[in-house]
C-alpha cells in the first residue's frame, strides 16, 4: 500500500501534516503483536493527533470509539495518526522511540522536516519511499483544491462531488469549515485524513472566494 | 452494490458520495450502474441513505469480488492477510529486509487514484510494459496473483474487464535501471485511460544519502519534498 504518499500539496508548498503508520511484519513479529500495536496506538493517542484509527476497523471520525478500537485490535491492526506540528511529531516520536516496542513505524511528511524531526530525538532514517507524483490523464483528476483535500484518504474513499458540496455549504454559511472538514474526514476509514489541513484548505478556498 | 428500488425515495442525496460516479437516477429512483461501482462500499458505510436502501452483497462471485479486494479498505485479500490493494512493502523494511541495500530499488506504481477508477485492462498495459523491461514483480501483491506470465506481463483475461477505485503494481530494479523504468512508465502514460502515480523505495544510507534521488534528477525527474519514511523501530522477535 502506498495510500500515505501521494497527498496532493498545491505547488509542493508545505504543509503541517505528518502521517504515522504502524504495523507488525507478518511472519516476522505478527504472532502476539497485539499488545504493542494497542501501546502503540495508546502513544499516538496521548499527542493530541488530529485523527487515529485502525485501518482494519475505521477511524474517529468514521464513528469508532478509542477504547472500541483498542478492544477490537488483532495482531493484524494497522495503526494510523496524522499529526499539524513538528512539536507533537517530535514528541510521539520521542515517546515511540522510548517504549522499544520493536513495532515497525513510517512517517509520512515533508523529509526535510522529518528527517530534523528525527536527528532531534535521536532516530535514524532505515527506508525511504518517494513521490515522483502523478501521470497519465491527469485532466481527470479535479482541481488542486479539490486534490489536496481527496488526496489526505490515501484510498480514494473521499469523492469530489462531495468535497464541492460541502465548499458551497460553508461559502453559505450552513457550515464552519471545522463542521466541513469533520464531515469530509467520515469515509477515511484508517484515520489518516487531516482534519485540520482541511480546515485551512477550505478557509483558503472560502477566503479566496470572498475576495473575489 | 446495489439499491432496494422499493426503500429508494428518489432524494438523490446519494449520489455526491460516490468516488465511481456509479450512481445514477432513473425513473425517479437511485440505481447503480454495475459496470461502474467498484464496490468500494463507502455509499452503505456511510449510512448516508436514511431508508437505508443499500444492499452490499455478501458475497461477490469471482471476478467481481476482485473490486471489493481492490477498492474497499476494509476487505482482505486472504492470500496476503493484508487489507487493500499493495503489500507491506518498505513499511516493515527494518524488519523484513526485503529492500536490503541501494542496489536495488522499488517501483510502486499506484494506479486510478484519486476519484478517477482503472480497469484492469488499464493495468495490464503498464505490467506488459514493466514485463518488458525485466522487471521483478513483488509475488505477494495481488496484481502478480491474477498475472498469468510474469515474462509478458499479461494478465488471466477473466479479470480484465474488471474495475477498481485503484491497484499498485510494486516491482524491484538495479538502482542504474530506475530512468529507463521511469521513461518507460511516463511512455505508457499516453496509452491508458486513468492516472498513476509512481513511487520510489530506497534504503538510506548511513551517512543519511538517498543514493536514487540524484539519479532520478539527472534524468530530469522531479523528486516530491513529501516522502514516507520508516524510521526504523521495528525488530524481528
Ligand atoms: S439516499 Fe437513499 S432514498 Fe435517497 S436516492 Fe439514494 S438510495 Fe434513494
Ligand atoms: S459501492 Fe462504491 S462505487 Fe459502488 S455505488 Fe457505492 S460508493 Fe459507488
Amino acid at each position: 500500500m502506498t495510500h500515505t504518499l501521494h497527498r496532493y500539496r498545491k505547488n509542493n508548498e508545505k504543509a503541517d501534516d505528518y502521517v504515522l503508520l504502524s504495523m507488525a511484519a507478518q511472519g516476522f513479529n505478527s504472532i502476539n503483536a497485539r499488545e504493542k500495536l494497542v501501546e502503540v496506538f495508546k502513544i499516538m493517542y496521548s499527542e493530541n493527533p488530529d485523527n487515529i484509527g485502525d485501518d482494519n476497523q475505521g477511524g474517529i471520525y468514521t464513528g469508532k470509539k478509542i477504547e472500541e478500537i483498542i478492544e477490537n485490535a488483532t495482531d493484524k491492526a494497522y495503526m494510523d495518526s496524522v499529526f499539524s506540528s513538528k512539536d507533537s511529531l517530535g514528541a510521539v516520536l520521542n515517546k515511540l522511540k522510548e517504549a522499544d516496542l520493536g513495532i515497525s513505524v513510517t512517517v509520512t511528511g515533508d523529509m526535510d522536516d522529518v528527517f530534523e524531526v528525527m536527528q532531534d530525538v535521536e532516530l535514524k532514517p532505515h527506508t525511504v519511499n518517494l513521490s515522483l507524483g502523478y501521470f497519465g490523464k491527469k485532466e481527470l483528476l479535479p482541481d488542486e483544491d479539490i486534490l489536496e483535500i481527496v488526496t489526505m484518504c490515501g484510498h480514494s474513499m473521499v469523492c469530489k462531488d462531495h468535497v464541492q458540496y460541502i465548499m458551497k455549504r460553508v461559502e453559505k454559511g450552513i457550515m464552519t469549515t471545522k463542521e466541513a472538514a469533520q464531515d469530509l474526514a467520515r469515509p477515511c476509514t484508517c484515520g489518516i485524513f487531516n482534519v485540520k489541513r482541511a480546515e485551512g484548505i477550505l478557509e483558503r478556498c472560502y477566503r479566496g472566494k470572498e475576495e473575489a | 452494490m446495489q439499491i432496494n428500488s422499493e426503500l429508494c425515495l428518489g432524494c438523490a442525496k446519494c449520489i455526491k458520495f460516490c468516488p465511481m460516479k456509479a450512481i445514477e437516477m432513473e425513473n425517479k429512483k437511485a440505481i447503480i450502474n454495475q459496470t461502474l461501482c467498484a464496490e468500494c462500499g463507502v455509499c452503505h458505510r456511510l449510512a448516508v441513505c436514511e431508508t437505508n436502501a443499500f444492499i452490499p452483497c455478501v458475497e461477490l462471485p469471482w471476478p467481481r469480488s476482485l473490486r471489493s479486494i481492490f477498492s474497499d479498505p476494509v476487505t482482505i485479500f486472504q492470500e496476503t492477510g493484508c487489507s487493500g490493494r499493495g503489500t507491506e512493502e518498505m513499511k516493515t523494511n527494518d524488519v523484513t529486509n526485503r529492500f536490503k541495500d541501494t542496489k536495488y530499488v522499488g517501483i510502486a506504481v499506484d494506479v486510478g487514484r484519486p476519484n478517477v477508477g482503472c480497469s484492469l485492462k488499464d493495468v495490464e498495459k503498464i505490467t506488459r510494459v514493466l514485463a518488458l523491461l525485466g522487471v521483478e514483480f513483488e509475488k505477494l501483491n495481488p496484481i502478480s496473483y491474477l498475472m498469468k506470465d510474469f515474462n509478458t506481463g499479461d494478465l488471466i483475461e477473466e479479470v480484465l474487464d474488471e474495475k477498481v477505485i485503484s491497484c499498485v503494481i510494486e516491482v524491484l530494479v538495479p538502482i542504474a535501471n530506475v530512468p529507463e523504468v521511469v521513461d518507460e512508465l511516463k511512455e505508457v502514460a499516453k496509452d491508458i485511460d486513468t492516472v498513476f502515480s509512481i513511487g520510489i523505495i530506497c534504503k538510506v544510507e548511513k551517512d543519511l544519502s538517498i543514493p536514487v534521488i540524484p539519479i532520478l534528477e539527472q534524468r530530469g525527474y522531479f523528486v516530491k519534498p513529501s516522502a514516507k519514511t520508516n524510521i526504523g523501530l521495528g525488530k524481528r522477535i
